[in-house]
């Protein structure tokens, strides 16, 4: 699913007043009460040019990120930022229609940001990059976040409040698990067309490495994708499976979602209109999950994902780990990758005076050296006692994690598995 | 493709249809998607299949009244690569148009210009395969069914003139083809509120599993007919009446399972009937201008319906003083981009639904889409129901309830 999402952040200045006429279809929900208003709504002159001056990014400029922008700008919104690193393919113009045929190969971003500011120049739309030092977040305030998906007919939106509402991590096993394929399947019993094309790309591509060696699969080359679609055709033929054409190979191995341009319409509006809410507290917000689906008939459902009250990302509940302290720092290192889909940890911990002492860190090259014979030694010692506090940073979490070990001496355990509390 | 229709799509006087050398070139073209639009339409095409995309190319529809709806719903056809698409409207861009910024087919520089003309420039980038068409001169009057015989699908948008829609409907099911049928669409937003209703003809066949599109109708390709190994596949064929829009707004409404999607979507229903009965007293449309007199009209016609009203009586059908007041009904006055998106998005589905008798999953069954974005605080859940038509109303508190009902 496209996931792009938008974070509102106040600003501190508002900017230029409108001429009276324009907007007039904004200005009658801000400067009136109407009847669906927020009880604590104020309706006054001032919120326009508050709402303008409001700081909107938006992750992703396809599908839903097109229709965002369209909307976002026409609510009323004037600095919004958009950022996506993807340059534009024939096969988005289906859907993201800021795009035309002569913008096949440049910068999705930079071609929004131009067709937005072209139809409305009071809109200002910048360029993020991934290196742009001045977007640091500062962590004291809060930033709302909406999030939207769609999928074919299928499409959902979401209000997320840090710290108030739930987040991402709260809910992550609703979202479906990864489709994988048992190797056994794969290697010798396929049924689905799609096990032929697996078999090809998990394991026969390694075997052979059609276009040299250590040449990963492109999905973008048509060679490769026609190696792939003739070998999985084979395949398929002695098993008497059939289905499998060029597009279907592309499919699997892309891993192509379906989409069109009227979910992403219906999924941004709702989710534009979220924004609005939050950007001017004119109606209640949503709380906080709805779900669309028109595959058949028309369906809509709103509820209230729940917080998970010990959730990794936005609890202030400490995460608990449990060891023996026979374990070697290694092994904390991979549980927390492998819990928390970290990428690179550092870990810290306090003495008992509150001294700060650094068991791994790789933030420079230096310390990396000094730092990595701490991976090989036991938790015993490295004076890792029961309910030692340690601070993980990763470059994945904007705070800091703070886990609690639970250290068993040898003599308890022995094979005792790690414990998720 | 039969040879009768190949003939009929090349004799088309309108120049809706691309115009060809000779018709062998028709019959290659239609029975065949070209590898650029097989890439082009990729994404679409996995979802509907190759079949339905063909059906889509060969499509032309009429779109009554330039506003921020249909701009939507002509929006996504166009990309979705419909043959072409007509619109009528013969007013011109004035500054208040400009001012509500509602759509981003209409600058500043459009002042003075044709709206249909304006827009079928910028719906026309969007995709160069769709022909489209700027009519500003003909009226609804001048509509006769010689015209419409050149269309699959009309649609008229933020219409209350009753008599003009019913004119439109009926002429609908004069068309002359036996083995074709216009589908006849008719739907608005007004404030948070709107309505989607369509009439596929009398006799509507549609097939009730899943067919799925066969590949070799993509140029290129070879390959067999494709055989789900997932599970069998069973068509049913079944045959659906639809009913005129006129006979939609008389029939009695059937209590649903839950009360509170029945009484939102009356709101909508009534709202609409208010609409079309001030249009047939002031021959306009209220508006903000003149809300004064407007909404107090308004109002007299809502309590005059209510009595009146044509639901069932298992239901309290008394209208909730405090949902259709003068406030409420002011604010329907007060056009919102987010929800032209909303149910524009929704009613294109629903016309491509309306294209694939035998596609993924169809549900022609209902007749009325409605577009509702609940005020309740509470959290509510709505699921397809079937009950007597309506039109739902939107709100903004929370996002989109959509329901759909059937008469």
């Amino acid at each position: 699913m496209t996931v792009p999402t938008v974070e509102t952040r106040s600003a501190n200045n508002c900017n230029e007043t409108n001429s009276p006429k324009r907007w007039s279809h904004i200005r009658r929900v801000l400067e009136r009460p109407g009847p669906f208003s927020d009880p604590a709504f104020e309706p006054s002159t001032e919120i326009l040019p508050f709402l303008e001056s409001m700081k909107i990014l938006i992750i992703g400029a396809g599908g839903l990120g097109c229709e965002l922008l369209k909307d976002l700008a026409l609510m009323g919104f004037r600095q919004i930022s958009i950022i996506d690193m993807d340059t534009i393919d024939l096969a988005n113009l289906n859907r993201q229609f800021l795009f035309k045929f002569k913008d096949i190969g440049k910068p999705k971003a930079e071609v929004a940001a131009k067709f937005i500011m072209n139809r409305i120049p009071a809109c200002k739309v910048t360029l993020l990059t991934y290196d742009d030092e001045t977007n640091q977040v500062d962590p004291s305030t809060i930033i709302p976040l909406v999030d939207g998906g769609t999928e074919g007919f299928k499409g959902n939106a979401r209000v997320i409040y840090p710290g108030i509402t739930a987040c991402i991590e709260c809910n992550l096993d609703l979202f479906p698990p990864q489709v994988a394929y048992p190797m056994c399947t794969l290697a010798n019993q396929p049924r689905l067309p799609e096990h032929c094309v697996e078999w090809v790309t998990v394991l026969h591509w390694k075997e052979h490495n059609p276009f040299g060696k250590d040449v990963r699969i492109d999905g973008d080359s048509v060679q490769h994708i026609q190696w792939i679609y003739e070998r999985a055709l084979e395949r398929a033929k002695t098993y008497k499976i059939t289905g499998i054409t060029f597009r279907f190979t592309q499919g699997v191995v892309k891993r192509i979602i379906p989409a069109v341009a009227s979910t992403n319409a219906i999924v941004a509006s709702i989710s534009a209109t979220e924004v609005f809410k939050l950007a001017t507290r004119s109606v209640i917000l949503m709380n906080n999950y709805t779900i669309f689906n028109d595959i058949e008939g028309i369906y809509t459902y709103t509820f209230e994902a729940e917080k998970k009250s010990n959730c990794p990302v936005c609890s202030t509940i400490p995460q608990k780990i449990e060891l023996n302290e026979t374990s070697k720092l290694q092994e904390v290192l991979d549980t927390l990758i492998e819990r928390y889909n970290l990428i690179s940890p550092g870990i810290t911990t306090a003495d008992n005076e509150g001294q700060n002492r650094t068991l791994y860190m790789i933030s420079t090259q230096q310390f990396e050296e000094i730092t990595k014979p701490n991976l090989n030694k036991t938790l015993q010692e490295l004076n890792l006692t029961d309910g030692t506090e340690l601070t993980v940073v990763d470059k994945t979490r904007a705070n800091p994690m703070r886990i609690f070990l639970h250290i068993t001496s040898s003599m308890e355990t022995t094979s005792k598995d790690l414990i998720y509390t | 493709m039969s040879n009768k229709t190949v003939e009929r799509n090349v004799n088309l006087k309108s120049s809706l249809m691309m115009t060809f050398e000779n018709s062998a070139d028709v019959l290659e073209t239609n029975s065949m998607l070209t590898d650029d639009e097989a890439t082009l339409y990729d994404r679409q095409i996995r979802l509907w299949g190759a079949d339905a995309q063909l059906k889509l190319r060969q499509t032309r529809l009429l779109i009554i009244n330039v506003n921020s709806l249909s701009i939507e719903v002509c929006k996504n056809l166009c990309l979705a690569g419909v043959a072409g698409i007509t619109i009528m409207d013969n007013e011109k861009v004035k500054q208040s148009d400009v001012d509500h910024s509602l759509t981003l087919t209409i600058s500043k520089e459009n002042i003075n210009e044709y709206k249909a003309e304006c827009t079928c420039k910028m719906l026309q980038q969007l995709n160069p395969r769709v022909h489209m068409l700027a009519d500003y001169q003909r009226t609804i009057e001048e509509i006769d069914i010689n015209y419409l015989n050149s269309f699959d699908f009309v649609c008229i948008f933020n219409h209350f003139n009753y008599q003009q829609i019913l004119y439109l409907n009926n002429l609908c099911h004069q068309t002359k083809n036996n083995d074709r049928h216009i589908n006849f669409f008719c739907a608005a937003t007004f404030g948070l509120y709107g309505y989607v209703f369509k009439d596929l003809g009398e006799s509507y066949d549609y097939f009730s599993a899943i067919s799925l599109g066969t590949e070799t109708l993509i140029k290129g390709e070879g390959g067999h007919p494709s055989e789900s190994q997932k599970n069998e596949q069973i068509t049913k064929k079944n045959e659906r009446k639809f009913i005129t829009f006129e006979k939609a707004l008389k029939t009695e409404w059937r209590p649903s399972k839950r009360r509170e999607i029945y009484r939102s979507g009356l709101t909508t229903y009534t709202l609409l009937k208010a609409l079309l009965a001030f249009f047939e007293k002031y021959q306009r449309v209220p508006e903000l201008k003149t809300h004064d007199i407007d909404i107090p009209n308004l109002l007299s016609i809502i309590k005059h319906l209510d009595q009146t009203a044509t639901t069932s009586k298992d239901i309290d059908s008394s209208m909730n003083d405090n949902e259709l007041n003068e406030e409420m009904l002011t604010d329907i006055l007060n056009d919102n981009n987010a929800v032209a998106s909303i149910v524009g998005g929704a009613m294109s589905h629903d016309i491509v639904k309306a294209l694939l008798r035998s596609m993924i999953t169809p549900n022609p069954l209902s007749n009325t889409i409605i577009t509702q974005l609940i005020h309740q605080p509470s959290s509510d859940s709505s699921t397809a129901i079937l009950i007597t038509t309506t039109i739902s109303a939107l709100a903004t508190s929370s996002p989109a309830r959509l329901c759909q009902y059937q008469s």
